[in-house]
């Protein structure tokens, strides 16, 4: 057996393993240790299983992500989500479809301090749901504004899954976190469009609210001084380079914390509980991480991504054609896969092929675009049948909520998705800019 | 998996409630390890704006503290079922069938941990050995092999309990 097949037996038997519901993580270390065994012999396994996750676990790029889990685990407890919806929609509440508007302006403000899209989407639909279905929202339209708009709380810095591609592909954490800045306000502002274009479709789906004077709007701001300050200071301060992710992160929580102890009115038992659930969320990612670079570590070995970018190039294929097949991956994986297992799967198989292909930028460009576009992609999975996280999250919060109602609520977001795709790829200007212009 | 836990002797119970209760323990340790380093980096940050001087060696503390909160982290993980798994392919299998695949898991846990209990000795007798250390506050290494090994019994034990278990329960 050559190499080739080698990679491509394990790759088999990995999604075998996967589909027989061993843990992503231990299917992938079993078939990474298996591999590497197998080529490089047992003892450089036995021998990476006593250095590497020492090693790894204490990097210091990845010293963020504990911190950021409990940062947004503290966010959630800090009780500002009833603020930040009223405030938003003292803003949006008159124009039609309003309310489901300020649960996306909402989650994108919430996105601004927590990293993860299943807290931003549990704790905006709880507030955000029952006001919509007061104000007799169509169950589909309140579903899918609040399961898109979760969503947001990873593409809008800081986010878990930037982090890990920041991690495995050498970028710099912060400039991928300016980069994806626009992005991610464009995706609240196309779903808030997709809002509007669907209630003057059908105008019974999302009535307007009262009207409000400027001079109410401009009152309701001071409401969410809190989360603007911290919003100021964690991202400002990476943005402005005063510091590194992680001292932000650690401000951040430090920050939160006193939040969620004074406004939230947070209890020492609330706490505990924070700590145990972020305990239990940096197992699981740091569990994958460790597979995933076993994993990875056999894959290159097997000189699969270059011979396959040896391939690709002899074949002269148009870049943005393989471009497009690794994303339909994405999408196809994202039926079945966590978002965050699916970048730390493919990425050492794609980012060497993308790397040697000509897109006309620099090579650093390049990896900040691929990774923002990739981040895009895989969050849809969040919101697509099957699995469709966030719009199961949403259900479990409204028990007369029927799942196909829900998931053809998601449709007009799904599109906005697709519509915001394909002008990132075509214009790499909007990831870029931001980045170009802070340098 | 509790509805074949019958006909147990009491120890094997209180084992099992210790092996939860000192993999939450663990979980709260890392937590508390954690928030002195968040604070010790903010204190850092101040000094650093205000009077010029940073505590030396912060990020070597962070790096080595937060390795180890991840290793303090791992018991709780995997006692909490914290894994993501895929699951729609076997959503619709009878729920004694789902249970062997899960057994399958951790069988395959037990095994991996038992190499990391192995390995993770030997690589911190060996950072021990040669005094591998940091740069600049020259902290030893082998600090952080020693919850990474802890964590792995844990792991070891909890996995082992559901094994047996369900080996028990499927010959009754």
């Amino acid at each position: 057996m050559t190499n080739v097949e080698l990679a491509f037996a394990m790759i088999v038997l990995l999604m075998l393993l996967m589909a027989m519901r061993i843990p992503i993580a231990l299917s992938m270390m079993a078939c990474g240790a298996l591999g590497y065994g197998l080529l490089a012999g047992p003892d450089s396994v036995l021998n990476y299983m006593g250095t590497v996750p020492v090693s790894k676990f204490s990097t210091f790029d990845l010293s963020v992500v504990p911190l950021f889990l409990l940062m947004g685990e503290l966010a959630t407890r800090a009780g500002i989500t009833r603020e930040l919806f009223r405030t938003c929609n003292v803003w949006v509440g008159q124009l039609k479809g309003g309310l489901a508007m300020a649960s996306i302006s909402g989650c994108a403000a919430f996105g601004a301090i927590c990293g993860s899209s299943l807290a931003t989407a549990s704790t905006m639909g709880k507030v955000a749901l029952p006001e919509m279905k007061a104000n007799n929202y169509q169950a589909g339209l309140a579903a899918g504004a609040l399961a898109a708009g979760g969503t947001l709380g990873i593409l809008i810095p800081p986010s878990m899954v930037l982090i890990i591609f920041a991690v495995l592909t050498e970028q710099n954490i912060a400039k991928m976190f300016i980069a994806a800045f626009v992005p991610g306000f464009m995706a609240a502002f196309g779903y808030m469009l997709a809002i509007a274009i669907y209630v003057r479709w059908k105008p019974e789906s999302g009535p307007a609210g009262p009207k409000t004077t400027w001079a109410e709007k401009f009152r309701s701001t001071k409401d969410v001084w809190h989360i603007s300050v911290i919003f100021l200071i964690v991202l400002g301060g990476i943005y402005a380079g005063i510091f590194t992710p992680t001292e932000a992160a650690s401000v951040g929580v430090f920050l939160t914390a006193i939040l969620a102890f004074t406004h939230g009115k947070m209890r020492l038992a609330d706490f505990r509980e924070s700590i145990l659930k972020t305990a239990v969320s940096t197992a699981m990612i740091f569990f994958i991480l460790l597979g995933a670079d076993l994993f990875s570590v056999f894959i290159a070995l097997t000189q699969l991504p270059s011979i396959g970018a040896d391939m690709i190039l002899a074949a002269d294929l148009s870049p943005y054609l393989v471009l497009a097949i690794m994303l339909v991956t994405y999408l196809v994986l994202g039926c079945f896969m966590d978002s965050l297992a699916m970048i730390l799967l493919t990425i050492p198989i794609y980012y060497p092929i993308i790397a040697v292909m000509d897109f006309g930028m620099s090579a650093e460009d390049l990896g900040i675009w691929f990774g923002i576009i990739a981040l895009v992609v895989v969050e849809v999975g969040l919101i697509t049948p099957p699995v469709g996280m966030n719009v199961f999250i949403i259900k479990s919060f409204d028990k007369d909520l029927q799942l196909t109602e829900a998931f053809k609520g998601v449709i007009p977001f799904l599109m906005s998705d697709i519509l915001r795709v394909i002008l990132m790829i075509i214009f790499p200007g909007i990831t870029l800019w931001a980045v170009h212009l802070l340098n | 998996m509790t509805e074949v836990a019958l006909n147990q002797p009491v120890w094997l119970e209180q084992v099992r409630i210790g092996i939860a209760w000192l993999s939450r323990q663990f979980a709260l340790v890392g937590g508390f390890l954690m928030l002195v380093l968040a604070t010790m980096t903010v204190i850092s940050i101040t000094g650093r704006a205000l009077f010029g001087t940073a505590i030396e060696g912060d990020y070597e503390l962070v790096e080595a503290g937060l390795g180890i909160t991840v290793f303090l982290f791992l018991p709780e993980g995997h006692r909490a079922n914290g894994h993501v798994v895929v699951d729609i392919f076997t959503n619709n299998l009878a729920p004694r069938w789902v249970a062997l695949l899960e057994t399958i898991g951790e069988a395959f846990f037990f095994v991996v941990s038992v190499v990391l209990i192995w390995q993770l000795t030997l690589g911190g007798l060996d950072a021990y050995d040669y005094m591998e250390q940091s740069m600049i506050l020259e902290l030893p290494l082998w600090i952080v092999f020693v919850p990474g090994v802890l964590s792995s019994v844990l792991v070891a034990l909890t996995s082992l309990d559901r094994v047996v278990t369900f080996v028990r329960g499927a010959g009754k």
